[in-house]
């Protein structure tokens, strides 16, 4: 099930919030854990199993860690198991195929691929189950108890199929002692409703330009055209995530959660390595704590940093699909941050060259995270840069431009941090309440339109789903 | 204040949910002309399968309330209205069914192909015209093609610039220069590319695809001209316009533009004037005899008038046997809708006329169909509209398995 669906906003959630409401707080967590599971089955009816399987073994790992702790033997052991279980299913579903096809390749052979399907948000929740048992056996937080209390980390509908990764210690206290107050819950509903609109109104407007563009041949794809197409999927991904984030965060709120910001601004970044202090943050500090730094990070020899960042982007990469697209695309950035990190440029400060520079490396990546093969990823580049002899532009270029033009200005602007921007240069009382007023009436609009276009198309995967 | 959005957003999707469950389900939609999903049975077969999921989105897609006052409120909310400098751009609008549609002013629309067309296409089209070519040179059967240009390719000056380079002769050239010498064409084509775009934008309604009752009568004119250097008897003289009093029709364009754009069309039928010349046409479908009131559809206009209740809707077979026609020859016309306006003028020119759109028509085995209805001439008649349907067009196969 998706938020951005007729079938979430009108039977799902107000169900969900009627029974949440009126059962008595013991009962709240069992409501959740019920919703949650059925949210999941709703798209994954047998799929389920796998997650509550992978919670059963995190479960049992993180009280055999605290059994063995307490007994001054060996904890290792227990952790292997759970890194060997999450990982391997990771492998199976997410990578076997891709394995098998490369050895297929390489020797020759017929090893029969198993067709599986990616079970959705399996990327998501066995980096989650596993930072569980990791931080429990670096003793950072406590192995629960309850495993319905687990099950409900893990299964947790907003942040289960496309994140943001919460760690269990991020909400372990919030589990068992969480309060709603109208206030917080208006706060979360607003940054659903926000999320929702980046999701309808900007991403998938410019799908439709995005798919239009990628699914031509090269050769039938002007240079402005081809522009066109990677500026539509750099807005595209941005608010299609950043989107689901919001709303996951929001939905959060809306409980109880406080979920901490995958988001800010990744788009005003003046390096490739401050573009990921602020793109998928949950992703970049999970890599950062549970791989960067046990490599040793940033304080070692030139050499070994250089192999600590080619692991964690060759990783990185490898995280978000099982192709050579991917991996190259997290390549792409383990040669910009070590060119970043070894020439000493400061990450930190804001640059207008840097900033274009650093949009220009995003968007060359994009289309190798967009692209269905290595081969149609380069000549579209090349085409970008008129390499491949394609007209200038042509009626395409003319249309997508002039037809979606409010939405690329939309977008652009909601890129940058206008609104927190005005909020704190607000100092007059009755200006900020006028705002606030403003932008409360924008969020009930903005609900209409999205009702509006969702009635007219249902069908709005998000992109970050296959991961 | 944030609170009071809030609970004025969750108050509306309470009453909606709740509305959703009072007011009773629709089984069609005027608007879209199409039927709407119902409420699909719920097995564990079909919740693992996943298509009890798909069915109940539909469902509540479908079914949701004041679905239609939202359709159309989407489609005025992305109405663009851009008045560029320079520009030749009006308004584009996407519609349901994906398609870009240009709309000129109120009172014309045109779709616009956006998808560059493609060699392949064309040459699959020869491919198969070719088979049929054979076969009709096997079983002695003369082999006659006549596409009609789409509403786009013929008003294709008015579309915005780039647009017009997207043409749809690019297809058909590519396929008369790979097809067999023995294919007789009837260019209409190249016949309406002489007349002015003016009198053009009078041939096509509106706010449809499908060319109108002055449209099909300069292509049955056309054909009779062809017909005549083929050998055949044909005129066209005699006839006159019937109008109809209805001036409203939902035209296809529209209908993919949620209806946003109502216009007066000019609806009206060219019919013999002397209408005794179908004295004793026997007309039938697969359903057994019909009314010429039913092809000209006479009969079936109420207030919700398209192409196809003006004229037959789209069917899979007919068979019109006229002893009072000029030829005493057989004719079996393979086409989509642009024919349907001719039907029963063709009954005057062959004694027996049989009607077969394969879209519909399961299971059609062209050389089965010669032999078994003793087919003496056969026409390909399609809009170049279909020439970027191939797959949905060309599926019927051509010699019996």
């Amino acid at each position: 099930m998706v938020f951005s669906s007729l079938i979430f906003l009108f039977f799902f959630l107000p169900i969900l919030l009627a029974l949440y409401f009126a059962v008595p707080n013991k009962y709240k967590n069992a409501v959740l854990i019920i919703f949650s599971l059925l949210f999941y089955s709703y798209g994954e009816p047998v799929y389920v199993l796998i997650m509550i399987f992978s919670t059963i073994v995190d479960y049992t790992v993180g009280r055999l860690v605290e059994w063995a702790r307490n007994r001054n033997k060996n904890t290792k052991v227990y952790l292997a198991i759970s890194l060997i279980v999450n990982l391997s299913l990771l492998g199976i579903f997410k990578y076997g195929d891709f394995a098998i096809t490369n050895i297929n390749g390489l020797i020759g052979g017929t090893i029969p691929l198993m067709g599986l399907s990616l079970p959705i948000g399996i990327s998501f929740y066995t980096f989650q189950t596993m930072s569980y048992s990791i931080d429990v056996y670096r003793g950072r937080v406590e192995a629960q108890r309850s495993f319905s209390d687990l099950l409900l980390y893990t299964s947790l509908f907003p942040q289960l199929v496309a994140g943001p990764i919460v760690r269990y210690s991020t909400i372990a206290e919030q589990i068992n002692d969480r309060t709603v107050t109208l206030a917080s819950f208006s706060d979360g509903f607003c940054k659903f409703v926000c999320g929702l609109s980046k999701k309808i109104l900007i991403a998938n407007s410019l799908a439709s330009v995005a798919d239009y563009v990628f699914g031509q041949t090269v050769a039938d794809t002007a240079v402005a055209t081809a522009w066109l197409g990677i500026i539509a999927y750099t807005f595209q991904i941005y608010f299609d995530f950043s989107g689901y984030s919001d709303m996951a965060i929001g939905l959060g709120k809306m409980f109880g959660f406080d979920f901490e910001i995958n988001f800010n601004y990744p788009y005003i970044s003046s390096s490739i390595s401050e573009f990921w202090r602020r793109w998928h943050m949950s992703l970049g500090s999970w890599f950062r704590d549970y791989l960067y730094f046990p490599l040793g990070g940033s304080r070692v020899g030139k050499l070994r940093l250089i192999f600590n960042l080619l692991v964690v982007w060759g990783l990185t990469g490898l995280w978000h699909g099982a192709s050579w697209n991917f991996v190259l695309w997290g390549l792409l950035f383990f040669v910009c941050i070590a060119t970043e990190k070894l020439s000493g440029i400061n990450t930190k400060k804001y640059n207008p060259l840097g900033n274009v520079l650093t949009m220009l490396i995003v968007m060359l990546g994009w289309v190798f995270f967009r692209a269905d093969t290595l081969t149609y990823a380069w000549d579209y580049i090349k085409n970008m840069f008129g390499q491949v002899g394609t007209k200038l532009y042509d009626y395409d270029s003319i249309y997508y431009f002039w037809q979606k033009l409010d939405v690329y200005i939309l977008a652009f602007i909601c890129s940058l941090p206008v609104l927190p921007y005005i909020s704190k240069k607000l100092k007059n009382k009755i200006v900020t309440r006028g705002f606030n007023i403003i932008t409360q009436i924008a969020c009930i609009v903005l609900f209409a339109i999205c009702v509006i276009f969702l009635v007219n198309d249902s069908y709005n995967p998000f992109i970050y789903f296959r991961f | 204040m944030k609170k009071i959005s809030t609970l004025t957003i969750i108050s509306v999707i309470f009453i909606i949910t709740v509305l959703f469950l009072i007011i009773p389900d629709r089984d069609i939609s005027q608007m879209e002309n199409r039927t709407l999903a119902q409420m699909p049975k719920f097995t564990l077969s079909s919740y693992f399968d996943g298509t009890f999921k798909t069915q109940f989105e539909e469902y509540i897609a479908d079914q949701f309330p004041f679905r239609d006052e939202l359709l159309k409120a989407y489609k005025k909310l992305t109405v663009k209205k851009s008045s560029i400098p320079g520009s030749e751009f009006k308004q584009i609008i996407e519609g349901e069914d994906g398609y870009n549609y240009y709309i000129y002013d109120e009172n014309q629309i045109l779709k616009v192909y956006a998808s560059k067309k493609k060699r392949e296409d064309a040459i699959k089209w020869a491919d198969k015209i070719n088979e049929v070519a054979g076969l009709c040179n096997r079983e002695d059967v003369l082999l006659m093609l006549n596409f009609v240009p789409s509403k786009s390719e013929s008003l294709n000056d008015m579309l915005p610039v780039g647009a017009d380079e997207n043409k749809d002769s690019v297809l058909t050239e590519i396929i008369y220069d790979n097809i067999s010498t023995n294919v007789k064409i009837i260019d209409t084509m190249g016949e309406f590319e002489k007349i002015p775009l003016t009198d053009k934008t009078e041939m096509y309604y509106h706010t449809d695809h499908h060319w109108n009752a002055l449209g099909s009568y300069q292509g049955f004119e056309i054909m009779c001209d062809y017909l005549r250097e083929f050998g055949f008897d044909a005129d066209s003289d005699g006839f006159t316009v019937y109008p109809i009093e209805q001036d409203y029709m939902i035209g296809s364009y529209n209908r993919a533009l949620g209806d946003i754009y109502p216009s007066t069309e000019k609806l009206e039928y060219y019919m013999p004037e002397d209408l005794s010349v179908f004295d004793g046409l026997v007309t039938e479908n697969l359903a057994g005899e019909i009314q010429l009131s039913n092809i000209y559809a006479t009969t079936q206009i109420g207030e919700n008038v398209s192409y196809a209740t003006l004229y037959m809707n789209d069917t899979d077979y007919l068979h019109l046997h006229n002893d009072n026609a000029k030829n005493d020859e057989s004719i079996c016309i393979i086409k989509d809708s642009f024919f349907d306006a001719l039907v029963p003028q063709l009954s005057l020119i062959y004694k027996d006329v049989y009607v077969v759109d394969t879209r519909y028509y399961s299971d059609f085995v062209l050389e089965e169909f010669i032999k078994e209805y003793d087919i003496d001439n056969l026409m390909l008649f399609y809009s170049t509209t279909a020439l970027v349907k191939t797959d949905e067009m060309l599926t019927y196969d051509i010699w019996e398995k």
